[in-house]
């Protein structure tokens, strides 16, 4: 169970490694708060998704699987939708149309398939939960690095100083993107090199 | 065959009734909530430019009258869709009784960070202080009576004040029918 857990956290994050949810990581990690923000809403989505879909996966048509799962995950998003609107507005405003987009992230879709059809309510409540924490904590990774280049704060608190000179590409999709690929490639050698220790 | 077109559609429907059911009871408990929300944001958005009103009351489609605890008219707010350098924005103005500006505000737009983006800063946005319909034209030098053009961003500085125009001509037009 553990191993299920951490597996979505370290050897298999959907960012860093299936590397499966990466619209949103470009879009919506330019501050630290967006990251959290965005990697909670999707830690819920896809815990509660994994969980609906092991538990009816019986009931539901081979033929018809996949329609099946977006609509339960359709349902889910426009839950959350709902909810972050009426009582979160600012988070609602600053997420915009990725909250919707929740919809069509891979990674969703993806362990729906992959995990919750073929494995039992338990085994996919901790596959949802590590998958979207693995999620959450790349995101706010990529929300700090970003944030603290872009604009010299960290959750909205000055740390740079005032002579700090805002690197503006680091906010900006681009700057994402290479982000994105140096980290990668950090993780990756860091566990060769960490297993050749071994 | 048909069987099985028969199963599948069932199958697929009573999912959709079960999410439709969900959905609905979800929008019963937040549309209230959500309406409450937005109408606050809106009437925040209306005071940051005409802050001597208490409360505003639509004439026409983006046109507010805005009016004092005495339920006097001490102006009005318009807002006006500019067509920016990267798209289209929307300006909300205000204006006290004798039709000059009180104060304008850009909300969210995608002019070009560290160029157009300075459409939203007061250098600019204070210019708009006190004028009336003719002084709103756009100049490239330094001026007290015109508005000046925000250097290397003469498309998004012209954007904000042909809306704003606009708007104030086409208020004096209902306000004095």
């Amino acid at each position: 169970m553990l191993k299920i857990f951490l597996n979505g956290i370290f050897k298999e994050n959907p960012i860093f490694r299936l590397a499966l949810a990466l619209c949103p990581s470009l879009a919506v990690s330019n501050t630290a708060f967006n990251g959290l923000g965005m990697g909670l809403c999707l830690l819920f989505v896809i815990t509660s998704s994994n969980v609906i879909i092991s538990s009816v996966r019986n009931l539901i048509h081979p033929k018809i699987r996949i329609p099946a799962y977006l609509t339960i995950i359709a349902v889910l998003v426009t839950m959350v939708e709902a909810f972050l609107h009426a009582y979160v507005p600012a988070l609602h405003k600053s997420l915009g149309i990725f909250i919707a987009l929740m919809v069509v992230f891979a990674i969703v879709l993806a362990r729906a398939e992959v995990f919750a059809s073929k494995n039992t309510v338990w085994k996919s409540l901790m596959d949802g939960l590590g998958m979207g924490l693995g999620f959450a904590l790349a995101m706010v990774l990529l929300g700090i690095i970003r944030e603290l280049l872009g604009s010299g704060s960290v959750f909205g608190y000055n740390i740079m100083g005032q002579n700090f000179k805002p690197i503006l590409i680091m906010l900006f999709s681009p700057g994402a993107f290479l982000l994105v690929g140096l980290l990668m490639g950090f993780f990756n050698w860091y566990e060769r090199r960490f297993t050749k220790n071994l | 065959m048909i069987k099985d077109i028969i199963k599948i559609g069932i199958n697929l429907m009573l999912i959709c009734l079960v999410g439709g059911t969900i959905l609905a009871a979800t929008n019963f408990i937040t549309a209230p909530k959500i309406e409450e929300v937005e109408k606050e944001a809106k009437l925040q958005a209306q005071l940051s430019v005409l802050l001597s009103a208490t409360q505003f009351k639509e004439i026409k489609q983006g046109f507010f009258k805005g009016l004092n605890a005495k339920g006097e008219t001490v102006g009005y707010v318009i807002s006006c869709l500019a067509e920016g350098y990267s798209g289209a924005f929307w300006v909300m103005a205000g204006v006290n009784k004798e039709f000059k500006i009180v104060r304008i505000n850009v909300l969210t737009n995608k002019e070009t960070p560290g160029l157009g983006s300075k459409i939203e800063e007061d250098e600019f946005r204070n210019q708009f202080k006190g004028k009336c319909v003719e002084s709103l034209e756009v100049v490239k030098t330094p001026t007290a009576d015109k508005i000046q053009a925000i250097t290397g961003a003469t498309i998004s500085s012209k954007a904000v004040t042909e809306a704003v125009k606009k708007g104030l001509v086409e208020l004096k037009r209902i306000i004095q029918k």
